[in-house]
C-alpha cells in the first residue's frame, strides 16, 4: 500500500477534464517510469522532487457528477491542495467550480485552491470561443486567494507546471516550518498568468 | 443501556417506575429490587441500619421468647445464622475500608481483571503469534532498548485501552491510539531508524495492538455502531432492486469476465469483516477496488476514472451488503494509522467506500434520476424493476446455457449426420448386395431352372409318356435281386454279417436293377459305374452308394436343392415313403461312424425288429423320415422322376429308396462336397433322374409292395425312430 506525503484533490464538474489532467500528468511520468499502476485513473501517487527532496504526492480524482456532490467533503478532507477544474468553454462549469470553492473554504481552510481552466487547446485552436475571459477568471481567483492556471491536457500545456507548483507550495512550508525562511513566489509563467495569492 | 432498552419489552410504564413510596419518577430496575438506583441505595442504607440495630433487638427478642423452648431453639439457630452473616458483613466492610475504594469497588476489580487479561492473550492467541513471527526479522534488527521501549508502549496501550474501553467514548479511544502511533513514530525517528524499517515496525505495532485489542475496540459498546450496521444492512436490502443502470454504472453485465470480477470484488469486500487489523481491512478494500477497476477497464475499454469508479463501487457495495459495514468503516477510521495510510491509495479507496456508503444512506429518487413515485414503489417493494441484476444474471445464465446446448446440439447433429451417412452407405451396400444377390440368384436360377424345367417337364412328360415309362420296367427287380442277393449273401457271409443279408439283398435289388436300367438307358456318371464294380466290399452299398454319389453331385448345388424344395410340393408324401429307411440308416450310420456298413447293419436291425418284411419296413421308415428336412430337401429330385412313372402313387413309393440312400450318404459322408459340386453335375442328376425314372417305373411295378407295407411300416418307422434315439 503506497502511502503519500500529501494529497491533492481534483474537483470539478463532469467532463471538464479532471481525469485527463491527471492522466496527462501521470502518463508523462509513465514514459520514463512505466512501473506505475495504470488500471485506474482515479488515484495516482507519484514522487515529486522539490528543493532537492522527494515527496510522494497522492492525487485523488473525484466523481464530478451532481449526485455525488454531497460526498465531496469526504474527499477533500485533509487535502493539502485542491485543483478545482472548469471547462474554459463552458460557463456552467465555472459556476460549479465556484460552488466547490465556497464549499472548500467552509470546510477545509488549510487546503490550498488551484483554479484550473481546462481545454485551453480548444480555445487556442479557435474551435470554441472561451466562455469567460481570462481576466475574469483570474480576478475571481485572486478574490478567493487561489492560483489560476489554464491548462491543456491534450498538449500538456501547464500540466507539469501546475503539479510542480502545488508540490512547491504545499510541501515546503510544512518541511521548513522551523526556518520560516521560505517565501512563496509566483511561478514564472510566460503565456498564462499563474497568480498566487497568499 | 439496559434501562433504556427494557421499556420496549414491558407493557405498562407504571410498573417500571421506582417502587419507592416517595413518588420517585425514575425507572426502577429488577436488579435493584424494583427501585431506581437512588432509592435502592437509600433503601439499602436503611436496611443496613436496621440490621445493625436488629441484633440487639434479636437478643432481646430471644430473651423475651425464652419461655417457649421450641421458639428458643429456632431463635438460637436463627441467631447463629445471623451471627455468621454479620461476621461476613463485617469482614467485608473491613476489607472495603482497607482498600478505601468502597464506592467504586466493582469498577476497580473489573479494571484489575481486564487489565491483567491482555497479557496472557499476547502469548496465547495464534493470530498474535503469527504476527510476531511475521515481523520477527524486522524487530530483530532493532536495538534491544528500542524493542523494549516499543514493547512498553504496546503494553501500556493495551492496558489503558482494556481498562477504559467501556468507559470512554470511541473518539477518545481513537485519540489514544492515534497518539500511540505518533509516539511510536517519533520514538523511531529519535533512534534514527531508516524509513523502511520504521514503516514495517509501525505496521507491526498497529497490527499487533489492533489484533489484540480488536475485541475491545471493534464496535465498542459506547457507540451505536451495531445499530448502524443493522440500519445500513436493512437499507441495502431495501435497495436490492437498484441496478447498474440506475447508477449510471457502465458495467458490462453480460460479459463473463466482468461477472467473475464482480463476484471477486464482492468477495473481497466481504472479506473485510474477517480481517482484524485496520490495515488488513484497508487492504481488503484496496483489493476490491482494484478488481472494480479491472472490470471497468474491460467494460469501458481503458483506465477508468473516478466518474466511473464510484458508481461501480456503490453497485458492488449494494450487491455485497457486507456484514458490519459501518462498524468496520468506523473501526478503520478510528484506529488506522491515519497519517500513514489515509493519504495513500488505501485511503483513497477507503474514502470512496465511505462515499458509497454515505450515498447509499442518503439515496433518494433524485440521486437515481427516478421519479419520486417510482422510487417509493421500488422501496416499498410494490413494484419490482424488470431489469435487476439478478434477472440479468439469470438471463445471461440462461443464454449461456442455451448456447452451450446449441453447441451440444450441433455436435449431436453432426454425429447424427455421420450416422445417417453411415446408414445410407450401409443401405446402399445392402441394396447393392441384394441386387447382386438377385443377379446371382437369377443367374443361378437361370441355370437351375433348366433342371427344374427339366424335372417339371419330366413329370409332365412322364405323365404323357406313361406308356414309355411302362416300356422301361422290363428289368424285373425281384429276379435280378435274387441273383444279386446270392452274390451279396456270399459276400456278406465272408463278412460275417448274416443278419444283414436279407435286408441288404432285398434292398440292393432295386438299386441294381436301376443301375442296369440306367446303364442301358442313359450313361450314368462316370464314377457311378466303376464304383459298384471295383469295390467288392462296397458292392453291397453300390446300389445305394452309386446313387448316393450321383445324387450327391446333384444335391450339392443349392440351386438343385431349391429346385428340389419346389418339386417337393408334388412329391412330398409319396417320395417320403421309401426314403425313411435310408435316413434312419444314415442316422445310425452317422452314429456308427462309417456310413456304408452301418447303414446296412442298421437296416438289418430294423428288419430284425420287423422280422419278416425288410422291404416293407424300408418304405414305411421312409414315410417317417419324409418329415425330416433333409429328406424333404433331398427327395424332390428323385421324386420327380417317380411321379412321371406309370401310377403316380406307386411310382413315387418305389423310387425314393434310391434317393434316400444317396441323401444319406451325402449327409453323412461329405456335406462339404455338396457345396463344391459343380452345376455341371446337374447333368449327372439328370441322368440319375433318368435312372430314377427307370426305377420309378420299376417301383411302379413293385407298387404292390409299398401299398401293403403301409400299416406295418408305421410301426417299424416308430421303432426305427426310436433306435437312433437310443
Amino acid at each position: 500500500m503506497s502511502g503519500a506525503d500529501f494529497k491533492v484533490v481534483l474537483l470539478g464538474s463532469e467532463d471538464v477534464g479532471k481525469t485527463s489532467l491527471m492522466k496527462r500528468y501521470i502518463q508523462d511520468r509513465f514514459q520514463c517510469r512505466p512501473h506505475q499502476n495504470t488500471i485506474g485513473a482515479a488515484f495516482a501517487s507519484r514522487t515529486i522532487s522539490t528543493r532537492g527532496r522527494q515527496f510522494v504526492m497522492g492525487i485523488w480524482d473525484t466523481a464530478g457528477s451532481e449526485r455525488y456532490y454531497a460526498m465531496s467533503q469526504l474527499y477533500y478532507r485533509d487535502a493539502k491542495a485542491a485543483i478545482v477544474c472548469f471547462d474554459l468553454t463552458e460557463l456552467v462549469t465555472f459556476d460549479r467550480a465556484k460552488q466547490w470553492i465556497t464549499e472548500l473554504r467552509n470546510h477545509e481552510e488549510d487546503c490550498k485552491i488551484y483554479l484550473c481552466g481546462t481545454k485551453k487547446d480548444v480555445v487556442d485552436d479557435g474551435i470554441k470561443a472561451p466562455a469567460l475571459s481570462h481576466e475574469k477568471a483570474l480576478q475571481y481567483a485572486k478574490g478567493i486567494g487561489a492560483v489560476y492556471m489554464e491548462t491543456s491536457s491534450k498538449t500538456g500545456l501547464n500540466v507539469g507546471e501546475l503539479f510542480q507548483l502545488i508540490a512547491d507550495e504545499c510541501v515546503l512550508p510544512s518541511i521548513h516550518n522551523r526556518d520560516d525562511s521560505i517565501k512563496l513566489r509566483p511561478s514564472p509563467n510566460k503565456n498564462n498568468a499563474c497568480c498566487l495569492a497568499s | 443501556m439496559f434501562t433504556k432498552k427494557s421499556p420496549a419489552l414491558r407493557i405498562d410504564e407504571a410498573d417500571l417506575k421506582c417502587k419507592s413510596r416517595s413518588g420517585c419518577d425514575f425507572f426502577g430496575n429488577p436488579e435493584w429490587d424494583g427501585y431506581c438506583s437512588h432509592c435502592y441505595r437509600k433503601e439499602r442504607e436503611r436496611q443496613q441500619n436496621d440490621q445493625k440495630k436488629s441484633p440487639n433487638r434479636g437478643d432481646s427478642g430471644s430473651r423475651t421468647s425464652a419461655d417457649s423452648p421450641l421458639s428458643l431453639a429456632v431463635a438460637k439457630r436463627f441467631n447463629k445464622f445471623e451471627e455468621k452473616k454479620q461476621q461476613q458483613r463485617q469482614q467485608q466492610e473491613k476489607r472495603n475500608k482497607f482498600s478505601k475504594l468502597a464506592s467504586s469497588l466493582r469498577k476497580s476489580t473489573s479494571i484489575r481483571d481486564t487489565g491483567r487479561l491482555p497479557e496472557p492473550w499476547l502469548e496465547q492467541s495464534p493470530e498474535v503469534e503469527r504476527i510476531k513471527q511475521d515481523y520477527a526479522t524486522h524487530l530483530a534488527s532493532l536495538s534491544p532498548e528500542l524493542r523494549q521501549l516499543i514493547n512498553k508502549y504496546i503494553q501500556g496501550l493495551c492496558r489503558s485501552v482494556c481498562s477504559d474501553a467501556n468507559n470512554i467514548s470511541a473518539d477518545e479511544l481513537s485519540e489514544k491510539v492515534q497518539k500511540f502511533y505518533q509516539i511510536l513514530s517519533k520514538c523511531m525517528d529519535a533512534h534514527n531508524i531508516n524509513q523502511e524499517l520504521k514503516e514495517s515496525v509501525l505496521d507491526y505495532c498497529e497490527k499487533f495492538t489492533m489484533t489484540v485489542l480488536h475485541r475491545n475496540l471493534f464496535c465498542p459498546p459506547t457507540t451505536t455502531d451495531e445499530e448502524k450496521d443493522l440500519a445500513i444492512q436493512k437499507r441495502i436490502r431495501q435497495l436490492n432492486w437498484v441496478n447498474a443502470k440506475h447508477l449510471d454504472c457502465r458495467i458490462n453485465e453480460t460479459s463473463e469476465e466482468v461477472r467473475d470480477l464482480v463476484y471477486t470484488s464482492i468477495t473481497d469486500l466481504l472479506g473485510m469483516d474477517s480481517e482484524k487489523a485496520p490495515q488488513d481491512k484497508l487492504q481488503a478494500v484496496v483489493k476490491c477496488c482494484r478488481n472494480i477497476f479491472l472490470l471497468l477497464q474491460s467494460s469501458v475499454g481503458g483506465p477508468a476514472s473516478a466518474d466511473e469508479f464510484l458508481p461501480a463501487l456503490i453497485f458492488i457495495v449494494l450487491k455485497a451488503n457486507p456484514a458490519r459495514l459501518k462498524s468496520n468503516i468506523n473501526f478503520v477510521t478510528r484506529f488506522c494509522n491515519a497519517s500513514r495510510l489515509m493519504t495513500g491509495e488505501g485511503g483513497y479507496y477507503f474514502t470512496n467506500l465511505c462515499c458509497a456508503v454515505s450515498f447509499i444512506e442518503n439515496m433518494t429518487a433524485q440521486s437515481l434520476n427516478l421519479p419520486e413515485l417510482e422510487f417509493e414503489q421500488y422501496m416499498s417493494g410494490e413494484v419490482v424493476p424488470t431489469s435487476t441484476w439478478d434477472s440479468a444474471l439469470m438471463m445471461y445464465e440462461g443464454i449461456s446455457l442455451m448456447y452451450e446446448h446449441i453447441a451440444a446440439l450441433d455436435d449431436m447433429h453432426k454425429r447424427a449426420d455421420s450416422v445417417l451417412e453411415g446408414t445410407q452407405l450401409l443401405q446402399n451396400t445392402m441394396k447393392k448386395f441384394v441386387f447382386e444377390m438377385k443377379l446371382n440368384v437369377e443367374d443361378i436360377l437361370a441355370r437351375t431352372q433348366i433342371t427344374l424345367n427339366s424335372s417339371e417337364k419330366v413329370p409332365t412328360d412322364i405323365d404323357t409318356e406313361n406308356p414309355l415309362s411302362e416300356l422301361l420296367p422290363p428289368p424285373i427287380t425281384p429276379q435280378v435281386i435274387a441273383g444279386g442277393s446270392q452274390k451279396l449273401t456270399s459276400f456278406l457271409a465272408s463278412e460275417k454279417e448274416a443278419l444283414n443279408l436279407p435286408g441288404i439283398t432285398k434292398y440292393a435289388f432295386p438299386s441294381d436293377s436301376e443301375l442296369d436300367a440306367l446303364g442301358t438307358d442313359s450313361t450314368p456318371g462316370d464314377g457311378v459305374l466303376p464304383l459298384p464294380i471295383s469295390d467288392s466290399q462296397e458292392f453291397l452299398l453300390t446300389p445305394s452308394s452309386t446313387y448316393g454319389f450321383s445324387s450327391l453331385d446333384e444335391l450339392a448345388t443349392p440351386d438343385e436343392l431349391c429346385a428340389a424344395q419346389a418339386s417337393l410340393n408334388f412329391v412330398q408324401g409319396l417320395s417320403a415313403v421309401n426314403y425313411d429307411i435310408d435316413i434312419s440308416d444314415t442316422c445310425s450310420d452317422s452314429s456308427a461312424g462309417l456310413s456304408p456298413h452301418p447303414s446296412f447293419v442298421s437296416m438289418p436291425e430294423q428288419k430284425e425288429n420287423s422280422s419278416c418284411i425288410p422291404q416293407e419296413t424300408g418304405p414305411a421308415s421312409l414315410l417317417d423320415t419324409s418329415e425330416s428336412p433333409t429328406s424333404k430337401l433331398l427327395l424332390p429330385s428323385p421324386m420327380k422322376p417317380v411321379i412321371p412313372g406309370p401310377g403316380g402313387d406307386s411310382g413315387e413309393g418305389s423310387s425314393p429308396p434310391v434317393v434316400s440312400l444317396t441323401t444319406a450318404h451325402s449327409h453323412s459322408e461329405e456335406e462339404s462336397e455338396l457345396k463344391t459340386v459343380d452345376p455341371t453335375v446337374g447333368v449327372s442328376s439328370l441322368t440319375s433322374n433318368s435312372e430314377y425314372q427307370g426305377f420309378t417305373a420299376q417301383g411302379w411295378k413293385i407298387q404292390s409292395i409299398p401299398c401293403d407295407t403301409g400299416p406295418s411300416d408305421l410301426n417299424s418307422n416308430k421303432k426305427s425312430k426310436g433306435d437312433p434315439a437310443n
